[in-house]
């Protein structure tokens, strides 16, 4: 069963996030939610995870610093990231490529987004 | 209204039309947009604010609403049928309301090689809404026959 983490300090986004993942056929999933970068960062070293789904504006540790803390693990570092922020331009999706993002989505997030994002990392053989 | 293409009223209006019908799915329609004026604000609304830092806005954009109506947003968002949200999730609702059209409106303002910022949102009720500009403008927004009000800093203007 895939297991997906979602980081969000509004849990409205949370559930929003979730609610278009169950709308586009991932149901059969294990969701887990984090309200912080620090939260997100203890449920993904307990291991497990297949996709982390982030915003970047949360509170004690952001997105930036959460993105940087997994992808500088060599433990952690493949693990697929989708950010779902609304401080996506092109400037900042440049840096988030750079520290190794597979895909970003601008909020308002919508099931077809999200669907194209996970369908390319899958086509990349990045989750199966 | 009508807006001039590439103008900020045209980005507060794609900004605010994208946001509701995504999140609350609810038309939203521009009635006007004055200098420095009070909104009418009930007792009971509801209001969040969100510092903005991009040069030269730094100011903090506001988001007032009736609580008849945030009730409804929350509903339609967190998919509540008819129980009535707490208020903590409208708080949370609105948080993330302003600040997804927060987000919308710079990425149509700022140069596109440019990273900018906001702050976390803060919210909460009453008549007075704590703001922090010394200058913004009201944008009274219809949804149906009640107005919600954006108060965004003036500086925006200067993008």
């Amino acid at each position: 069963m895939l297991k997906i983490l979602i980081a969000d300090d509004s849990r409205t986004a949370r559930i929003i996030i979730q609610r278009c993942l169950e709308i586009t056929g991932l149901t059969d999933c294990e969701y887990m939610h984090a309200a912080d970068g620090i939260e997100a960062l203890a449920i993904i070293k307990t291991g497990g995870i297949n996709l982390l789904i982030t915003d970047l504006n949360m509170p004690k540790l952001d997105g930036k610093g959460l993105l940087q803390a997994v992808k500088s693990s060599p433990r952690l570092t493949d693990l697929p990231v989708i950010v779902v922020s609304s401080l996506a331009n092109p400037a900042m999706e440049k840096e988030l490529h750079s520290i190794g993002v597979n895909s970003i989505i601008n909020k308002p997030v919508s099931p077809a987004k999200l669907l194209e994002s996970i369908e390319s990392i899958m086509e990349n053989g990045i989750i199966s | 209204m009508t807006f001039q293409p590439g103008s900020p009223e045209e980005a507060i209006y794609y900004a605010v039309s994208e946001t509701f019908e995504n999140l609350v799915f609810e038309e939203v329609v521009i009635d006007k947009i004055t200098d420095n004026e009070m909104p009418h604000i009930d007792s009971d609304a509801w209001w969040a604010g969100i510092e903005l830092f991009p040069p030269p806005i730094a100011g903090e954009i506001a988001l007032i609403v009736p609580d008849v109506l945030m009730n409804k947003f929350t509903e339609a968002t967190l998919g509540l049928g008819s129980a009535l949200p707490s208020e903590a999730e409208n708080a949370d609702d609105l948080g993330e309301l302003l600040n997804t059209l927060s987000g919308r409106l710079l990425a149509m303002r700022v140069s596109p090689d440019q990273i900018y910022k906001i702050g976390l949102p803060r919210s909460g009720r009453g008549d007075i809404f704590p703001a922090n500009n010394l200058e913004y403008k009201l944008v009274d927004c219809l949804v149906g026959d009640d107005h919600i009000y954006l108060m965004v800093p003036s500086k925006f203007w200067a993008l």
